[in-house]
């Protein structure tokens, strides 16, 4: 026998606990709640640290389908593309959706300028056809994406959405209203470790609930700025754990967004033979963006391809399944 | 307004010196930039902003009534440039360019303070005759200040200081460098400083029996632009990998040939540079703080002007690195700054029933802020929660105190009736922005420069201090918005013009120019635009005092907000 | 585990003398902190600086070696992040070939791989090795499969075969070679012998940390270092754990029977399992895996993750500076300029694309530098953009005399306007994400 003896990191700190969702006894009208974080280790290191829940996966709907959504997504999606609620069905019950987010990237004027009206009426249908958690996400248009959220939290009130999201340059209107009708906030910052700190102490210095605020360090996808999102991530993470609690918050991801806007997951076989299945390539490209990113810390991902959905989540449940010893 | 071009009229600016001739009935705002010389005229010649005022010193003229102006002003000859046509010769004083008074470095606190432990204070051998004297000049990229020196006792007997007449040319160093490389640019550059100094060092003697050509030794000292345009040497070198220092490849001409009005066979020296941004004026700044130089204990020295120049180190090694500050703390590029002349305010400080209280250079009604009033103001408003710690206006601020403006919001710091131009004077978020950005260059470039030496800022013994904020800064609001370091304020000293100290450590003692030589071969020049980490130092310090306030423990403590 | 600058300069001579080619004592030993230099260029050392920064020089992880033609290297990792510095060796990629596979399927699999060679940001990505399974009874196909591999590949060999006597015959082979040997069971003093008259190196299989150290302990002891360390999982997250505490022993306890490089055969369910584990593991620690199967696909999207994970993150990447042409532009078309920090390229040519027209994007080198801090250096100027412009003579190729800079840099417009006359300068929009409304909304010819 020998002496080795596994190196263990100190617990310094932890990832905050952040709920998302509320059921009919909480004020809500979902069937449950999903809670991430709480983690006092680096990702899956179950060894060293306590880790009451594995990552959660989350796909997206949209208010008007992307003007360049892809062909390979259509595959599964066509007959739901411009039924939100329907979509957000077959995403939880045949793909495995954790939670729903659903995209208003139509009220942005110049994607399509839809009313606050007609937002409202997206939400209030996904909320009606899904019973998990919910994500409301918007767009950097400020003024108009305000008047959206403001309403929409007031709308929701009591169903403790994710609102996806905030940043430095925009944050009182939407936080304010966050904090009026009990939701949780996303913090987004443009991949820089103390951006992301700075934001999240103007929130808690506006008395934002700490422990409903969650960090997107922004995705940069696979081949598009993915390693400065992966080592941003390590970064906050590490820091997160090391003691500082301003960082120390639970990180939401973009894979699906992010990934379905570029070439490698669009193009066809004919102009590139070099890159292989369409199909497997766009969902090969999703899965090794979420797969890296999770190996760094991310702990909400938002996918869109259901191939990536079902390995992605086979793979959490697996590394969950770990177990302590050798 | 109509002009004549049969009348020709000739006006001269002050203080540059400058003249030009202008059909009559040209306005003064139109003249001054026909003479290439920098005016503000935020409304753009409606007579509304008050920006142009400027001083009619001699000559008549008549101008259109406007509110802008207080009439007191104008019953002294105050007059808006762009509300004022030319129909006769007139001398007119560019109030922003107005002579600078320089205190003699004899008299400043820290001389007295450390005259034993710095070295020369013996008596130049070299001269013979009977009256001999010296030239210590700073050549700084915005101002130049002169002290003439009796070799015999040390005794400075003329001081001057004035604006560089280059920063028509060019108000920074990278943009003078872009203008030498035009044809004849380089000449003319080289003029207009030989012609400053030769003017201030009129100035200095004026009302001493002194001539220049008594003046037999010259020191000059200033940044590496500053002195390839002084020596008439193309300064495109500087921006160029790897830069060698001109001080190894040039020796200084004769007084002769550069045009100086010192005696023609007058000695020449110029302090040494290190690297492209850090130069002779630090090198000679480094005479001036002997606890760096001589003891194993480990200093540093900032001189913060436009650009910031750093050195860290002890007797055994020392580093140095340049960064880019802005001219904020020097007085412009904010709605209410001011370098350091009478008029400005140079101290505030507000007490808890939110009443602002300052002190004006010259007890004058208060014209702007200078940079050590801007470090207290913005202390100050930070610590009464008027800004968060991004810099942003709170709720916290009294209506009376903001003052709504075109396509922004400022915080009032005196009322237009109580001030000198008749105009509120006030601070708006973007000028806060402007304010942190700088402190947030300086001190990221010491966290930088301490990351990369291996040293946390508890083993710095000592922090010496130069720079244009004026005559004095307030350390702990220096520390309190995140400029300078937190650590005790003994360990802190402000040296004011070390540039020109220097230089005329350098004058008195043969002993100094050998240790100034040798201090700038010991310096170890870092590029930070290279050095990893530098942005992410650079954000992290553009909170107040930093994102990360566990550097800043003495701030915190005070800090009555949620963390 | 890392000396600092002042520590290590404490320790030189202090002279300046400037021998080692550099002005101060101080700069040379940033320059040892760094690693960019080496105190033999010091004449002057003394012999307890020799010791001392001797020790610390020394690699905390091995490294490790598989010949063939092309020579793939692994190991001498310093850091656990590669936010820390960077890491050193990016994972190599193994490609499985079986004994029982048919002939003719062998060749084509073998050319293939041979030939998959992708470009991006001007680096070519390509599988490193090939890993030989010994599956069926016949010694013959085994030896078949070396000898296909070697006549129609330049990439280094891993033999995976439990027949000593096969195994020992496929090691004549590639004698010249010096393949890597997967040892499934306990290395013996056999192995060892072995792989010292044939310079191979040894793929350690250990169940167990305990018993890894046995292994590894035996094969240090008697002189063999160019080894890869391969504990025994069939779970994910286990893997992770065991890649963390391996790498954390040798990095930050110096446990050096731990500091070698390690190696994974990726078991999975399908390919896109199998894409999952790759990727996952190649950012973890893993610094050699096998691939049972593969795909093009599969295979690009591993190569940029590779790519992006093993660059160094001090040294941004660069593109080639020149004329990109964006969907199929005319001499009329819109003429686009920006950096060549690859990724500004990646996302304003994405992005207008993305928008659906045409257009000449214009990238000049600033070193890799993003647009701003580009700018801050003096390195993307009026003149010098310019001066590009009228390098690669686009005035020739090009009718259109509108260029549109990026809008963080709006101040440089009269400076281009200047040194291109009879060209128009536009001011973009500043974010990239802008873009595609930004051309919809602007006249830009």
């Amino acid at each position: 026998m020998t002496n080795f003896k596994i190196p263990k990191e100190k617990i310094a700190g932890k990832v905050t606990e952040v709920v998302i969702g509320a059921t009919s006894g909480q004020g809500g009208t979902r069937s449950h709640t999903i809670t991430i974080g709480g983690s006092t280790a680096l990702p899956f290191l179950l060894f060293e640290g306590d880790f009451p829940r594995p990552p959660v996966i989350a796909m997206e709907v949209f208010d008007k389908p992307p003007a360049k959504y892809p062909d390979v997504l259509l595959e599964y999606y066509r007959d739901v593309i411009g039924k939100p609620g329907e979509m957000a069905k077959k995403c939880v019950e045949l793909f495995g959706a954790e939670l729903i987010s659903i995209r208003l990237e139509g009220t942005h004027p110049e994607k399509g300028n839809k009313s606050v009206e007609e937002a409202v009426e997206i939400v209030k249908q996904v909320l009606t056809s899904v019973e998990v958690p919910i994500i409301i996400t918007g767009h950097s248009f400020f003024e108009k994406i305000n008047e959206v959220m403001k309403k929409i939290c007031e709308v929701t009130a009591g169903e403790n959405c994710l609102i996806n999201y905030v940043e430095t340059d925009n944050y009182k209107t939407i936080a304010a209203a966050c904090i009026a009708y009990k939701h949780t906030l996303v913090a987004q910052t443009p991949i820089d470790v103390n951006l992301a700190k700075q934001l999240n102490i103007l929130l808690t210095e506006m008395n934002f609930p700490e422990d409903k605020i969650v960090m997107d360090p922004l995705t940069g996808t696979l081949g598009y700025g993915l390693e400065y999102t992966y080592s941003i991530i390590e970064r906050i993470r590490n820091d997160g754990l090391a003691g500082d609690k301003m960082l120390g918050f639970p990180i939401l991801i973009n894979p699906g967004y992010e990934s379905f806007k570029i070439k490698e997951t669009r193009v066809s076989a004919q102009e590139y033979p070099q890159w292989g299945d369409p199909e497997l390539r766009a969902a090969y490209w999703e899965t090794a963006t979420a797969m890296s990113l999770l190996a760094a810390g991310a702990e909400l991902l938002i996918l869109y391809h259901p191939r990536s959905v079902e390995t992605v989540k086979q793979k959490i449940r697996e590394m969950f399944a770990s177990g302590n010893g050798e | 307004m109509k002009k004549d071009k049969k009348h020709i009229c000739r006006v001269k600016f002050l203080p540059f010196e400058i003249s030009v001739e202008v059909p009559a009935g040209t306005c003064i705002l139109e003249a001054v930039q026909m003479a290439g010389l920098p005016l503000k005229a935020g409304c753009g010649g409606k007579g509304v902003c008050g920006d142009c005022v400027v001083q009619v010193i001699s000559g008549d003229f008549y101008q259109k009534p406007s509110a802008a102006l207080p009439s007191y002003l104008k019953k002294q000859g105050y007059a808006l440039a762009c509300q004022t046509p030319i129909n006769n010769k007139l001398t007119i004083n560019l109030p922003r360019f107005q002579e600078m008074s320089i205190k003699s470095i004899t008299e400043s606190e820290y001389f007295h303070k450390h005259r034993d432990d710095i070295s020369g204070l013996d008596i130049n051998p070299a001269s013979k005759k009977k009256r001999s004297y010296g030239l210590a000049c700073d050549i700084g990229t915005s101002t130049v200040a002169i002290h003439v020196v009796e070799l015999k006792s040390g005794k400075i007997v003329g001081t001057a200081g004035g604006f560089n007449q280059q920063i028509k040319c060019g108000e920074d160093v990278i943009s003078r460098i872009e203008y030498a490389r035009k044809p004849g640019c380089l000449l003319e550059l080289h003029q207009l400083i030989i012609k400053t100094i030769n003017l201030l060092l009129k100035k200095a003697l004026e009302g001493t029996t002194i001539t220049a050509s008594e003046i037999h030794y010259m020191v000059v000292s200033g940044n590496p632009t500053m002195i390839h345009l002084f020596l008439k040497s193309d300064p495109t070198n500087i921006r160029q990998e790897p830069y060698v220092p001109i001080f190894k490849r040039e020796p200084a001409p004769g007084s002769q040939d550069l045009g100086l009005d010192i005696h023609p066979e007058g000695r020449l020296f110029y302090a040494p540079d290190v690297g492209s941004y850090v130069g002779g004026d630090i090198t000679a700044g480094l005479l001036c703080t002997p606890v760096l130089r001589e003891t194993d204990k480990i200093s540093l020295f900032i001189d913060a002007g436009t650009n910031g120049e750093l050195v860290i180190g002890n007797k055994d090694w020392l580093m140095t690195c340049a960064c880019s500050v802005g001219p904020a703390f020097e007085g412009s590029g904010t709605s209410c700054g001011m370098p350091a002349l009478p008029g400005a305010i140079e101290k505030i400080a507000i007490d808890p029933e939110n009443n602002i209280e300052y002190r004006v250079i010259g007890g004058t009604k208060p014209k702007g802020v200078c940079g050590s009033g801007l470090v207290d103001l913005l202390a100050e408003i930070f610590f009464q929660g008027y800004i968060n710690r991004q810099g942003k206006f709170t709720n916290k601020i009294k209506q009376e105190k903001i003052i709504e403006l075109e396509d922004t919001k400022g915080f009032l710091i005196e009322r237009g009736e109580n001030s000198y131009w008749g105009k509120d004077l006030y601070i708006t978020e973007n000028d806060i922005s402007h304010l942190i950005r700088s402190k947030a260059a300086v001190f990221s470039a010491c966290s930088l420069l301490l990351k990369h030496v291996g040293i946390d800022f508890s083993k710095i013994h000592a922090v010496y201090i130069a720079g244009g904020f004026g005559h004095n800064l307030n350390l702990r609001n220096a520390i309190r918005i995140g400029l300078l370091p937190d650590l005790d304020e003994e360990r802190f000293a402000y040296i004011g013009n070390s540039s020109l100290f220097g230089a005329y450590l350098i004058l008195l003692n043969e002993a100094n120019r050998d240790m100034v030589q040798k201090l700038a071969k010991k310096m170890t020049y870092i590029d930070l635009n290279t050095e990893p980490g530098y942005m992410f130092e650079y954000t992290g310090a553009l909170f107040l005092p930093h994102t990360d306030l566990k550097l800043f423990p003495s701030v915190e403590k005070i800090l009555n907000r949620p963390l | 585990m890392a000396i600092s600058g002042l520590d290590i300069f404490k320790l030189l001579p202090r002279t300046n003398c400037g021998d080692c080619g550099v002005p101060t004592c101080m700069a040379f030993a940033m320059k040892l902190a760094q690693k960019k230099a080496e105190l033999r260029e010091c004449p002057f050392a003394s012999e307890e600086a020799k010791a001392i920064l001797g020790a610390a020089a020394e690699p905390p992880m091995q490294l490790a070696k598989i010949g063939g033609k092309s020579v793939f290297e692994a190991g001498n990792e310093t850091v656990l992040f590669r936010h820390e510095k960077t890491f050193v060796h990016q994972t190599g990629i193994a490609i499985q070939l079986c004994s029982s596979e048919d002939e003719k399927e062998l060749l084509r699999k073998i050319k293939e791989i041979e030939d998959y060679n992708i470009e991006r940001v001007g680096e070519e990505l390509y599988t490193d090795l090939f890993f030989l399974s010994h599956d069926t009874e016949d010694a013959q196909q085994f030896l078949k499969i070396i000898d296909l591999v070697k006549q129609n590949s330049k990439k280094g060999i891993i033999l995976d075969c439990e027949n000593k006597e096969v195994l020992a015959e496929a090691i004549q082979l590639l004698r010249e070679d010096s393949p890597a040997v997967l040892l499934k069971k306990e290395v013996t003093e056999a192995d060892i012998e072995q792989a010292k008259v044939n310079d191979l190196c040894l793929i350690i299989t250990a169940k167990n940390f305990d018993d890894l150290i046995l292994q590894a302990e035996k094969a240090k002891n008697a002189g063999v270092k160019n080894l890869f360390l391969n504990l025994d999982c069939d779970n994910l997250g286990r893997q992770l754990q065991n890649n963390t505490i391996l790498r954390r022993a040798a990095l930050k306890q110096n446990f050096k029977l731990f500091g070698f490089p390690l190696f994974s055969y990726i078991e999975a369910e399908n390919k896109d399992d199998l894409l999952a584990k790759a990727s996952f593991l190649l950012c973890k620690y893993c610094s050699l895996i096998v691939l049972p199967e593969y795909d093009k696909a599969l295979l690009y999207s591993l190569f940029t993750l590779r790519q992006n994970i093993y660059t160094d993150p001090q040294k941004p990447i660069q593109v080639e500076a020149k004329v990109y042409p964006i969907g199929e532009p005319t001499p009329e078309s819109p003429v686009f300029v920006t950096t060549n920090f690859s990724l500004t390229y990646f996302m304003v040519s994405g992005e207008i694309e993305n928008s659906g027209i045409s257009a000449h994007l214009v990238i000049v080198d600033v070193e890799g530098q993003s647009v701003l801090t580009a700018w801050a250096a003096g390195k993307f100027t009026g003149e010098k953009i310019a001066k590009f412009v009228k390098d690669i003579k686009l005035e020739e190729q090009i009718k259109t005399r509108k260029i549109i800079i990026p809008g963080f840099v709006a101040q440089i417009s009269g400076d281009l306007e200047e040194a291109l006359p009879g060209w128009e300068v536009i001011v973009g929009c500043q974010e990239a994400s802008d873009i595609p409304s930004f051309i919809k909304n602007v006249k830009l010819v």
